[in-house]
């Protein structure tokens, strides 16, 4: 489980920070499983690709979610800025640093119960019992409740003043009907819809206290939680309701095979620093970092006012897969029986342009 | 006015062309014939996929460097001290995918177009101009540019048009280059850029990087947008020389002559012969040359390409109106003539085009002599019968599908324009859509074999497909396109989607809709390569639509897909 740095939100500009925090926290995530799904294209693993696919997916409607909340609250969302990416390995934004540390990695059964159960492990009672909870640290879960808790406690405090905290201007609002149904994606411009929207994170990260699967209402699709999801595909069985099982459910559906052979041998969490710039590896790693910050500009830019934006946004997420797919066939230099890998890098235009005379110079072959 | 006139900036460094080349050999259209090997990259023995089967259809700017600027007054600098733009980075996009690399066709691959370019001058973070690159294809490619090299990397070709859209963001950058820029030329400007030593090489890490100079200067409304009209050198030697242009301006007594693309050069880019050169103008009459030198040419300078661009100034002092009265030639060091000027001249601008049956283009062609406008002249056309491209199967088949005109004349300004209209080809290819065509043209006192073999209008006509096909579509109707674009670009059909699978599309139709619909200007529009006509395309959206209806639901895997 994730513990997150305790937090005091008072006034509307911590709360808008908190929220800036959960846009970060929901951002991290997707490097992480995005890298591990790259390393399953066309290696005969589609179904547990689609599984970690649709945890992507509404990963990124989390992280709409969260910014059409904090331009609701009037705040400004910000994500083309180097420190929005957090370093690989290392702990989720906001994190505490005793906690999980999060790779970039090849798929493997280990990354999803080490790493991938532990980010999206629900709060259950009976597990934060028997954990040792460091005292200024708090869960995911806490993270949104006190985030509900502040909207009501400053829109009511608001309100007996006859304002608001919801002073956004409500054209920054983003819907993407053609993608996400409207009852999950959908303008916050109050209380009700703020609460509406941060439930839906919550729920389909973590299912309800009794229910693994989300609430119906909350999702395109009937499908377990986040956490369950990846326990389907280490446990090999799907999720199904089983009344012999003293929960109600058990991991007794159809397999979900795992075919490790044709999985690239990605070596761990690559820096575009650390491949040599006379390679292949170097070029296709500043082409994806570079198609990854012309994401995040472009993300940004859809979360400050420009939400057709979102449809140039969309061809860079196909792009940033097409170049993951060269580095994945692309030789590791001078690691042996190693391939390559994206490390989700800012890179600035100088990093980009960092003409090196000598390759220019360099005879072509 | 144009990227040869101040006030221009020059720029260098390098660029990115990712095509796919599976669709390089017209026979791999062939759903039938088509082989799994043909997906790889060539191997010694087997051409399969080409040199780049998994290309993106990318093309980019890469550490590309404003190198120097000439202002109105016609004085340059290189120096960043003299003017902060020098050093600034010529860009594409830093908010939307790369601009594509398009062939007209695989019958017609030496006109290819740079289609949803955006092109950015940017100093560190900060972007100080923004702009759309308006679509345009490469032209006066030439085979023997590195001779000691192989494949395309011999090659250099070069590319002309406009930036539109133009935002300025140049306030704070108290550039003196920039604020007579923007004074002059606001709304659109002038780019040219030269193109060489491409590595084909898979193996390399410079594979699908290539070396690039240009220059970006003034353009003013109603002259055309990717020739510039000036002064066109023919080289006498075609196979150690290729065209050049120049421009005289009269304000400044200088020529301004464009050598980016002239001569050959050595594996590390630098030319085989830099020796000075002579620019003269030759009064003679009747086949004998009368020389009278004006200038010379300086070509032994270090920064002659990589900070000037291959463009050279030559003072004229007081023979300005010599140069404006008579032909020009350049000779080298031992008198031989190197370029003659091609005296009377036509040229069309936009030379490129794709037409659906009954539809037509107009193509503006621009009669010139001695660089000025020349009136009431007659102008010829002819289709082009040898194959511009491989074969099988036959292009340019039936003629009858292009109507062209009687001979035209040039206006006073020296403009004709010429329309041309398609009918249906009826698919003489067979599993390649439509045809390709080639229009020749040259004064109708002059030879069409006289002129720059770059010269000509590139057609390709699609077919037309039965309309109750195009309102009704089985996925049988759509299943050949799809399966082609499968075969051909497998990147795409292994990375993303393959669309050949029904299943897949039918998950997808919302985001396939999305991308098949928009404009083909757009860098996202599908198929990057934009070889799909009309009618196939209304198909399949027809299709997709009738998917959509049917299921009521979203794509169900599109975000899986990400």
């Amino acid at each position: 489980m994730i513990f997150l740095k305790a937090i005091n939100i008072e006034t509307i500009e911590e709360l808008r920070s908190a929220v800036q925090t959960a846009i970060e926290l929901e951002h991290s995530t997707i490097p992480p499983y995005l890298t591990a799904n790259f390393t399953l294209v066309n290696t005969g693993n589609d179904e547990i690709s689609n599984l970690i696919g649709s945890v992507v997916g509404e990963e990124m409607l989390h992280l709409s979610i969260a910014c059409n909340l904090l331009n609701a609250l009037g705040g400004s969302p910000v994500l083309n800025q180097p420190g929005f990416i957090p370093t690989y390995p290392g702990p989720l934004p906001g994190g505490v640093d005793t906690g999980l540390t999060v790779p970039l990695e090849k798929f493997s059964l280990d990354l999803i119960k080490n790493v991938f159960m532990s980010i999206e492990e629900p709060e259950n009672p009976i597990q934060i019992k028997s954990m040792a909870m460091a005292e200024d640290s708090m869960t995911i879960g806490q993270f949104y409740q006190k985030i509900k808790d502040k909207i009501g406690k400053l829109e009511s405090e608001a309100k007996q003043k006859g304002s608001t905290i919801f002073t956004g201007d409500p054209s920054y609002q983003l819907t993407f009907a053609k993608f996400f149904p409207e009852k999950l994606l959908f303008p916050i411009t109050d209380e009700d819809s703020a609460i509406k929207g941060i439930n839906i994170i919550v729920d389909q990260g973590e299912g309800t206290d009794i229910d693994p699967f989300v609430n119906p209402e909350d999702t395109m699709e009937e499908e377990p939680a986040h956490y369950y999801r990846f326990e389907e595909i280490y446990k090999g069985k799907t999720l199904v309701k089983d009344p012999s099982a003293t929960a109600g459910y058990s991991y007794s559906g159809a397999p979900i095979v795992f075919n490790e052979k044709n999985v690239p041998n990605m070596k761990e969490n690559p820096k575009m620093a650390d491949f040599p710039k006379d390679t292949l590896a170097y070029q296709y790693s500043k082409l994806f970092n570079f198609t990854y910050t012309c994401l995040l500009n472009s993300l940004h830019l859809t979360f400050n006012g420009q939400t057709d934006q979102i449809n140039e946004s969309m061809g860079l997420m196909f792009s940033l897969r097409l170049y993951a797919g060269k580095l994945l066939a692309t030789s590791y230099p001078n690691q042996p029986g190693y391939v390559a890998g994206p490390s989700f890098e800012y890179v600035t235009n100088e990093d980009l342009n960092d003409s090196d005379t000598a390759l220019l110079a360099q005879k072509p072959s | 006015m144009a990227y040869l006139n101040s006030p221009r900036l020059t720029f260098s460094g390098q660029f990115q062309a990712d095509p796919s080349t599976v669709n390089n050999d017209p026979t791999h259209f062939n759903n039938e014939t088509f082989k799994p090997e043909y997906q790889k990259f060539s191997d010694g023995d087997n051409p399969n996929g080409w040199w780049n089967p998994e290309g993106t259809g990318s093309w980019r700017f890469l550490s590309c460097g404003v190198k120097s600027v000439t202002y109105m007054d016609g004085t340059s600098t290189s120096n960043p001290a003299d003017d902060p733009i020098i050093g600034m980075t010529i860009m594409d996009s830093s908010s939307k995918v790369a601009g594509k690399i398009v062939d007209l066709d695989t019958q017609q691959q030496m006109v290819s177009a740079l289609w949803g370019l955006v092109v950015r001058l940017v100093s560190g973070d900060k972007e100080i101009i923004k702009s759309d690159y308006e679509v345009a294809s490469f032209t006066n490619i030439w085979m023997a540019r590195a001779p000691k090299l192989g494949g395309d990397t011999r090659a250099a070709a070069i590319f002309q048009s406009v930036l539109t859209n133009i935002s300025w963001d140049i306030d704070s950058c108290n550039s003196r280059y920039l604020n007579e820029l923007y004074s002059v030329s606001k709304d659109k400007l002038s780019i040219q850029f030269t193109t060489d030593l491409y590595d084909m090489d898979h193996t390399s890490p410079q594979f699908t990087i290539g070396r690039i100079v240009g220059s970006i200067g003034p353009y003013f409304e109603g002259e055309p947008t990717h020739i510039t009209i000036g002064r066109p050198l023919v080289p006498q030697n075609p196979s150690t020389t290729n065209y050049a242009n120049a421009i005289v301006d009269s304000k400044l007594n200088q020529l301004v002559l464009d050598l980016a693309n002239s001569f050959q050069i050595n594996p590390d880019g630098k030319l085989i012969d830099n020796s000075n050169l002579q620019l003269a103008v030759n009064k003679g009459e009747n086949g004998n040359d009368d020389l009278i030198a004006i200038g010379e040419i300086i070509l032994n300078d270090a920064d002659w390409y990589g900070i000037k661009s291959g463009i050279n100034t030559i003072a004229l002092g007081d023979k300005t109106s010599l140069v404006e009265q008579y032909p020009l030639v350049i000779l080298d060091s031992e008198k031989n003539i190197l370029f003659r000027e091609s005296i009377e001249y036509v040229c069309a601008d936009k030379f490129v085009f794709y037409l659906n049956p009954n539809e037509k283009c107009q193509v503006d062609l621009y009669a010139s002599k001695l660089g000025q406008p020349l009136a009431g002249k007659e102008i010829e056309f002819q289709l082009i019968d040898i194959p511009f491209g491989p074969t099988p199967p036959v292009a340019g088949v039936p003629k009858s599908t292009i109507k062209l005109p009687t001979p035209i004349t040039s206006d006073a300004s020296g403009k004709a324009v010429l329309t041309i209209k398609a009918d249906d080809p009826g698919n003489p290819r067979g599993y390649i859509d439509g045809q390709v065509f080639g229009v020749a043209y040259n004064f109708s006192d002059a030879y069409f074999s006289d002129c720059n073999q770059s010269n000509f209008i590139s057609l390709l006509v699609f077919d037309s497909v039965d309309p109750s096909k195009i309102a009704n579509p089985s996925w049988e109707d759509i299943l050949p396109i799809m399966q082609q674009y499968s075969n051909l670009y497998p990147l795409m059909s292994k990375g993303i989607f393959n669309l050949a699978d029904q299943t897949i599309v039918d998950q997808n139709a919302e985001i396939l809709k999305f991308v098949f619909s928009k404009d083909r200007k757009d860098p996202n529009y599908m198929p990057a390569t934009r070889d799909l006509s009309r009618d196939k395309s209304s198909m399949i959206i027809n299709y997709l639509d009738s998917v959509l209806n049917q299921a009521g639901v979203k794509d169900s895997i599109t975000f899986k897909k990400l």
